[in-house]
């Protein structure tokens, strides 16, 4: 280990998946339950491992950024990323609680999705104490930053649960939530001159491509069973990409009020951060999500919207 | 194509598709949300946006013209809606006219 790198336990020691296997979250989850045999504590197992293996200490982190370094443009990073994290722990409760209950649902129908459900479910755990470390790191620092507190009342707000929607719809919606944070965060740390700062934020979009890959193996699995058309993946493609559509997050000309929840996307303040929208990388990133999930390869707006209409009966 | 044949082929499958009379629709000139929270099996605004899909799914088989799909404000109203696509089918014919002429 590098002297000025922060702590990050390495190595289990121990196969974290099938013999062989990279330690990544698992491709094939539907195949891994019907061909491969195996069961939740194995899938658990590997979560756990590639979890573990993962983790990072945020005081070290903190301790290496030199604060009075930091521009304007990285402190509006810090405190934009940090307010926009306080919503990612109602996304894991919810998970949690809506696919346990999915699980149930289909348990006696298809106990092979009622499988991937609860393996979604269970790392709904780790998600959420992943982002935990995230919203910790970076709300602590703007707090040594002097930036604007954030209120009671705003962080009471960013707390409200989310609504629930069709599985896969969830899940889609959520790999592209992550989709954008880590190409936001990939732009900050290109943007931040500071290496500690730049570490950090390469070390959070990093974790956020890991959940991407985990909500892709989910819907995936989902779609492989049968049970879930794939036309759900792509409409919530669409919906983001589409012209005015969430992609554009604050960029938008109107921003729907809800009572019910927040969009962190739908609150950055971009003027502070301008470098930040690179919307063609994650438009590329959410096509290549689409056919990882569906196996339907789109490159454009237009041939999402065809291969979407053709689903649709 | 003219323009009445395309606002009462629009009206009509969009009935058809949110399961909503007419007169519901278009005589009262429903929100998107108000339509929303009406028509059956609807959670989301993704389910209000497939339903403009199968609209502009059946306007692309029956006249041959795309319809593009803007996310709009759930305050809009429907025969709002309506004539915003009337008036893209309408460009996209001119459009095709005018290539063709070319």
């Amino acid at each position: 280990m590098q002297p000025n790198e922060p702590t990050r336990r390495r190595g289990a020691g121990v196969e974290a998946g099938p013999p062989g296997a990279p330690l990544a979250p698992e491709r094939e989850l539907f195949l891994a339950f019907t061909r491969d045999g195996r069961s939740l504590i194995d899938v658990t197992w590997q979560q756990h491992v590639l979890h573990e293996n993962r983790r990072w200490s945020a005081t070290e982190f903190i301790e290496r950024i030199d604060l009075a370094q930091l521009t304007e443009a990285d402190r509006g990073h810090v405190w934009n990323a940090g307010k926009a994290e306080l919503t990612t722990k109602p996304g894991a409760d919810r998970l949690a609680r809506q696919f346990d209950a999915e699980c149930r649902r289909h348990l006696e129908s298809n106990p092979t999705v009622a499988k991937i459900m609860q393996a979604c479910g269970t790392w709904s755990r780790y998600w959420n104490e992943e982002e935990a470390f995230h919203e910790a790191t970076l709300n602590r620092l703007s707090t040594l930053l002097g930036l604007e507190p954030i209120s009671d009342d705003t962080f009471i707000e960013y707390r409200k649960l989310f609504p629930d929607d069709d599985a896969l719809r969830t899940l889609m919606l959520l790999a592209i939530s992550e989709i954008t944070a880590a190409v936001n965060y990939a732009q900050c740390a290109r943007h931040a001159s500071d290496p500690g700062l730049k570490a950090l934020l390469k070390q959070i979009g990093a974790d956020e491509i890991q959940h991407m890959n985990y909500f892709v193996s989910f819907a995936k699995a989902l779609v492989d069973s049968g049970v879930y058309p794939p036309k759900g993946a792509l409409a919530v493609a669409v919906f983001f990409l589409r012209e005015g559509g969430d992609l554009q997050g604050a960029h938008r000309d109107r921003i729907e009020e809800r009572g019910t929840h927040v969009n962190w996307w739908d609150h950055i303040e971009f003027d502070a951060i301008g470098a930040v929208d690179a919307l063609g990388k994650k438009e590329a990133l959410v096509f290549n999500a689409v056919e990882r999930v569906t196996g339907v390869r789109v490159s454009s707006l237009t041939e999402l919207e065809d291969a979407w209409m053709d689903m649709l009966s | 194509m003219d323009e009445s044949t395309i606002r009462i082929h629009l009206r009509e499958t969009f009935s058809t598709v949110v399961n909503l009379p007419p007169d519901d629709l278009y005589g009262s000139n429903l929100t998107l949300s108000e339509i929303m929270a009406r028509a059956t099996g609807f959670t989301n605004s993704v389910d209000l946006m497939e339903a403009f899909a199968r609209c502009a799914k059946s306007t692309k088989q029956r006249f041959g013209i795309r319809l593009r799909l803007p996310a709009l404000p759930l305050d809009t109203r429907i025969n709002e809606v309506i004539e915003l696509f009337v008036a893209q089918a309408l460009e996209a014919t001119q459009e095709a006219k005018k290539n063709a002429a070319e």
